[in-house]
């Protein structure tokens, strides 16, 4: 094959690798996207979950928290008593902030154009620019600096005439008196160390009208914040409970969990979907990791190799070279057509995970894994960690295993039961 | 890990002696071979009508019928030999061992031995003493040097026994080997209520051996018979698992026939017991003030063995009668001996000294010696000392308990004496439950860069306790776990830097009556989200300000 034929068709298989490349870019912002999107639907069941199980403050909804869900902390608080320390609190601070002058006074001191901190702090902020520009003026002169500090043009001066540079700091003396338009050395010393005293002084007295407002501010937030929580008390108060609760359960085992909470189909349905969001989520991420992270290496690989020929047969040197076929169909590859094969197996895998819904068919008392059922065992997941052990210790998937794996243990009151009680 | 099958033969010895010989090595074998890297699978060959004490050991055992069970039963003895020496040839094919252990008949009692020895990896064989027109037998000497190493148990007094330079390169002098160490016994008080002795009497314990001997009954019963006019005596009555005669039971006396009796021995004030090989040794390497008599057997000299304590000052000499058995006087005689507390002293020091250790596990090194490198079986042995084994065994915990706890000091600048003295430390120190609080203790250290000094080691065992003790306050283990998984491993403090953030936390979570997952809600909110994560050091303290 002739050099520049080769370099024509390596081109055009390079445009298909990149190609190839993009859509796995694309696959994997997909999947990133709905990974987000199955773990904002988690998020809502977990707090779903707990709303469920923390409906209302009844001492029976209450009680029974710890033994469905192991979380003994209501159980070892009162919560009346900790309802009526914070309306307490509340009181006392909203009492506070509104006896505090700053806060009465809010609009005089933070009205936008003549409040009075908002009015000085902005007449600060000037001066302390232009002050600051003046000590500028002096420090942007390290030598300057040094002379200061060696106490040059006063009695405190230490060198002699002896010492070479005794010279060197009159000669600069001389230059800054004049650059600074004074009679002596002594007279810039004093007008710095004045222009540092007053920049000092002035930022400092700045702070002080920032932290003041700053502070005015936040009484003011807090105050709004504070009646807020007043006004919706009961509401916020148990909204905090669940979040609580809620913080509990986010990380706690499903299984464990089930098995204190079986017998309410409510708890059960919402267990379950729970725990399946999360493998799915889990599952997601493997598919990503593995397979899209591996095919984009590949694609990467190829394009850097088909490029490198490219560029070495477009030399004027390789121009008229002939190339052996075998060779030359070697390195030109399928452009990807390979990896994109494996992106339909991938594609089947991921629809099929994100598609399942049947969460409710997953059976906690018997030994399954969530991956057989969302794939019904058709797809290899040696890949996932959870599976791979499982395999090791269990075998392979057993078709049978789901075809009585069933919805939720407990029967709803308003349905038959399946049980004959005959 | 590689494995390591070991096979021990003890078939048709009288008594116990050579079953409890080989479990005896087992249990070091499968101890130092952990500790060396290999994963052991033991088993025994026996007739013993005692192989229950291999289930005791957690040694799998093959049993074929005693030749007490053949002639009970009334099998031709020309068949069950033959069934015996096929049942022991497919044994070790099927088995394999990379180790064979033979007791007492080195080519097997059938003789089966001398077709098989070809097969085991290394061979070999304990020599314990005989009577010499016993050991003179071909069928024994002839075979010993077709063994990789002869152990010789080393009675105590006896004078060094005699090799033969066909196979004395291979020979290894060992002292007495018993089924415990002196350490492992139980303390006095908890013996005495075990075996059910009143407060205010004392312990005589009262025994035949194995209890396989025709005389055993006889014995016992003569001996009762004085006893029991004696008001302040209690007797315990180790009758041992071969013992087929009637029991003795009624007031002042307790049954027993455990094989494993020595571990109550601290409970005992005195006592009288045939000459057997694994009560002599194992009461006076207990201290017990005993006196002993000889049973007439084929291949032991109990009698020999019983004057040779005697001469040493350790125990009283019990000698036959006519009978075969000692002659109630006197038995009387050594009881009123006994009795005098200066005199009991004196004889508990000197059996003491007598058989000062117990030396199961230089027989087990020496036989693991056939098998393994040598510098594998030497860290084994500095890490495997008995009273690391104590330690566990105190705890209720397994060996593998000890692995996991070394795994978590290994530098090169930890000697193995240090690693090993810092696991002591870790067991005695661990919070109840043991096993669960070791698990938590692992996990924490793992979260840690391994110790680089034994500062760094100490300052890892100080803070991984401290931490622990702050877990189980929750008495929950899976949140315990959960928390220690999820908990982000740490590069950049130092473990008592660790400790000192963690606890605080966690006693912030227990104080507020909260759970380990809410604890890890709260942190991970201070963490930030993964790949972004704070470090621990800012998130941990302001977990806990949260927690208030």
């Amino acid at each position: 094959m002739q050099a520049q034929q080769f370099v024509q068709q390596a081109r055009q298989r390079l445009n298909e690798v990149r190609q190839s490349l993009d859509t796995v870019r694309t696959e994997n912002t997909e999947l990133r996207t709905q990974i987000h999107t199955l773990g904002q639907k988690k998020e809502l069941v977990l707090s779903q979950l707990a709303e469920l199980y923390l409906p209302s403050f009844e001492p029976a909804v209450v009680a029974r928290i710890k033994p469905l869900t192991g979380y003994a902390w209501f159980a070892q608080n009162d919560l009346q008593a900790l309802f009526a320390n914070e309306k307490l609190s509340l009181a006392r601070e909203h009492a506070s902030i509104e006896a505090d002058p700053d806060f009465q006074n809010r609009e005089g001191l933070l009205h936008e154009i003549t409040g009075d901190l908002v009015v000085k702090e902005k007449e600060l902020r000037e001066q302390v620019q232009l002050l600051r520009q003046e000590v500028e003026r002096y420090t942007s002169e390290p030598r300057l600096l040094q002379l200061i500090e060696d106490k040059y043009g006063t009695p405190e001066y230490q060198r002699r005439w002896w010492d070479l540079q005794y010279y060197s700091d009159w000669k600069w003396g001389d230059i800054y008196t004049e650059r600074f338009a004074k009679q002596e050395f002594s007279e810039v010393a004093r007008s710095y160390e004045s222009f540092s005293r007053d920049h000092r002084t002035m930022s400092a007295e700045r702070q002080a009208i920032s932290a003041r407002k700053e502070r005015t501010e936040q009484l003011i937030k807090r105050h709004a914040e504070i009646e807020h929580r007043q006004q919706f008390h009961d509401e916020m108060f148990l909204q905090d409970c669940r979040r609580r609760l809620r913080d509990h359960l986010a990380h706690l085992d499903r299984e464990q969990l089930y098995e204190w909470s079986k017998g309410d189909r409510g708890f059960e349905a919402a267990i379950k979907k729970l725990h399946g969001l999360e493998k799915q989520i889990e599952y997601l991420d493997e598919l990503g990791q593995r397979q899209l992270r591996e095919d984009e290496a590949a694609l990467n690989t190829m394009a850097a190799k088909l490029q490198n020929k490219i560029n070495k047969f477009s030399r004027p040197k390789n121009y008229h070279r002939v190339l052996p076929a075998t060779e030359a169909n070697a390195w030109l590859g399928d452009g990807g057509r390979r990896v994109l094969a494996r992106r339909q197996k991938f594609r089947r895998n991921y629809e099929t995970v994100v598609v399942f819904d049947r969460y409710d068919s997953f059976d906690y008392a018997r030994d399954m894994l969530w991956w057989d059922l969302m794939t019904d065992g058709r797809i290899d997941g040696d890949f996932i960690p959870e599976v791979s052990h499982w395999r090791s210790q269990h075998g392979s998937y057993d078709p049978g295993l789901f075809s009585s794996a069933g919805s939720s243990t407990s029967s709803a009151p308003e349905e038959p039961s399946l049980i004959d009680p005959s | 890990m590689k494995k390591l099958t070991v096979v021990a033969y003890a078939v048709n010895g009288s008594g116990l002696g050579h079953l409890t010989r080989v479990l005896a090595i087992l249990r070091w074998v499968r101890r130092l071979a952990r500790l060396a890297g290999m994963a052991p699978e033991l088993f025994v060959l026996t007739s013993s009508e005692a192989a229950g004490l291999a289930l005791e050991e957690g040694v799998a055992a093959f049993k074929i019928p005693s030749k007490t069970a053949i002639r009970e039963a009334g099998l031709p003895k020309e068949e069950t030999l033959r069934l015996a020496r096929q049942w022991v040839w497919h044994s070790l094919n099927l088995l394999r061992p990379g180790l064979f252990l033979v007791d007492t008949f080195p080519g097997g009692s059938f003789g089966e031995l001398f077709h098989a020895l070809d097969g085991p990896g290394a061979r070999v064989f304990v020599y314990r003493a005989m009577k010499d027109a016993f050991a003179r037998q071909e069928v024994i000497q002839a075979l010993l040097p077709l063994y990789d190493r002869i152990l010789m148990p080393q009675e105590p007094g006896e004078p060094a026994r005699a090799t033969e330079p066909a196979w004395a390169p291979k020979a290894r002098a060992v002292g007495p080997i018993m089924l415990r160490e002196r350490d492992e016994l139980r303390p006095r008080e908890e013996a005495r209520r075990r075996l059910g002795v009143p407060e205010h009497k004392r312990a005589v314990w009262l025994s035949a051996g194995g209890g396989g001997d025709p005389s055993a009954e006889d014995w016992l019963k003569a001996a009762v018979s004085v006893f029991s006019q004696e008001p302040d005596l209690h007797t315990i009555i180790g009758a041992g698992p071969l013992y087929r005669g009637a029991p003795l039971r009624g007031p002042n006396l307790t049954w027993l026939t455990s094989p494993l009796a020595m571990e109550d021995f601290l409970g005992l004030d005195m006592a009288f017991s045939a000459a057997g090989y694994n009560s002599y040794h194992e009461l006076l390497h207990a201290g017990v003030p005993a006196a002993f008599y000889g049973q007439e057997k084929i291949a032991d000299e109990q009698s020999r063995r019983a004057e040779s304590a005697a001469r040493a000052g350790a125990a009283l000499f019990l000698p036959s009668g006519p009978e075969g058995l000692p002659s109630l006087e006197s038995l009387r005689g050594a009881l009123a001996v006994l009795r005098d507390p200066s005199r009991a002293a004196l004889l508990a020091e000197a059996a003491r000294a007598f058989v000062p250790r117990n030396c199961a596990r230089e027989a087990a090194a020496e036989a693991l010696a056939t098998v393994l490198p040598r510098a594998a079986l030497d860290v084994a042995l500095e890490l495997g000392t008995s009273s690391l084994f104590l330690g566990l065994s105190r705890r209720g915990l397994p060996i593998e308990a000890a692995e996991e706890a070394l795994s978590c000091f290994v530098t090169d600048a930890l000697s193995h004496d240090d690693r090993r003295e810092l696991i002591e430390g870790l067991l005695q120190a661990l919070p109840d439950p043991a096993a669960a609080s070791l698990r938590w203790f692992v996990a924490f250290c793992k979260k840690l860069p391994a110790p680089r000094d034994e500062e760094q080691a100490e300052h890892l065992l100080g803070a991984g306790l401290s931490v622990v003790q702050a877990l189980s306050r929750f008495e929950d283990d899976r949140g315990v776990t959960s928390f220690l998984r999820l908990l982000p491993n740490e590069r950049g403090l130092r473990a008592e830097e660790l400790a000192d953030l963690l606890c605080p936390f966690l006693a912030a979570l227990s104080h507020q009556g909260e759970s380990l997952y809410r604890g890890l809600s709260v942190l991970g909110r201070h963490l930030g989200p993964p790949g972004q994560e704070a470090p621990l050091r800012s998130a941990l303290p302001a977990a806990t300000a949260e927690l208030g």
